[in-house]
């Protein structure tokens, strides 16, 4: 009986691998290792309520850090920062998710420790600047300074979970390390 | 330990290979040759020092990050309680 035709050589997954040079090796190696580590942290932090927390504030801040900078484009900024106060009506969120909901995308209030005033208010500035004055950066900061103590918690909370991961792995410390000298 | 159990380990506690990946290699290291279980081990042997590296690194990233954080947040509960 012959080999099974879906058996994987291991020359065929290293490939060109060895014919790099050890630099690279290790290169492409530190790139597989922390991808595959930050996709299984970022799956457990969504588990975890204060790492989800964290998650929801960093995604805010990337949102509301763009939505800053096109600000100071007259035209789009006046769309993009008044787009993120028109999120801040719960009716209008609910029709816009109703809408996406066969994309699996979910809009939300990217300043929910904002009020309403302020967003509108600010919003009111642009009016004797014809629509060219950066005002999201008002709401950017202030939903900052409230997200800075969740960004904490959920720092901690990634420390934890890694501290978690790598217990698992340190159980079996002796056995690993045998097996790895047994190729060095 | 020989060199197929020692791979077999390494295979098993590899963080890159996919689990079903896994368990198809582990199936066909008996029928390795020698040179392939050799370059094979000294590869994910590579990983997990690799592993190991980038554990440390991210734990003091995190513990810096983690003192900037309060930095701040220390400064911003003195100006509010200046005010």
């Amino acid at each position: 009986m012959g080999k099974p035709e879906s058996k994987i050589s291991p020359a065929e997954i290293l490939g060109e691998f060895e014919s790099l040079s050890v630099k690279e090796q290790e290169e492409i190696l530190e790139l597989a290792v922390q991808g595959v580590n930050l996709k299984l942290i970022y799956k457990r932090m969504e588990e975890d309520p204060q790492g989800q927390e964290a998650v929801n504030a960093l995604r805010r801040l990337g949102a509301n850090t763009v939505i800053s900078i096109l600000d100071f484009i007259p035209g789009v900024g006046l769309l993009a920062s008044g787009s993120a106060d028109a999120l801040k009506i719960k009716w209008l969120r609910k029709i816009l998710n109703l809408g996406l909901k066969h994309l699996k995308v979910q809009v939300e209030d990217l300043t929910p420790d904002v009020s309403k005033k302020i967003a509108y208010l600010t919003e009111l500035l642009e009016i004797p600047f014809f629509g060219t004055a950066p005002t999201h950066f008002v709401e950017t900061t202030i939903q900052t300074a409230r997200d800075i103590p969740r960004l904490k918690r959920g720092l901690k909370a990634y420390k934890r979970l890694k501290e978690e991961e790598r217990k698992k792995y340190e159980k079996f410390g002796p056995v690993i390390r045998e097996a790895k000298n047994k190729f060095k | 330990m020989d060199k197929r159990q020692a791979l077999k380990i390494l295979i098993e506690y590899s963080n890159i290979l996919a689990e079903d990946f896994k368990r198809k290699l582990i199936e066909d290291v008996a029928d390795m040759s020698d040179e392939e279980v050799d370059s094979f081990g000294k590869f994910l042997a590579k990983e997990l020092d690799i592993e190991d590296e980038t554990y440390e690194n991210d734990m003091r990233k995190i513990d810096e990050a983690l003192e900037v954080i309060e930095g701040q947040m220390e400064k911003r509960e003195e100006i509010e309680k200046e005010e």
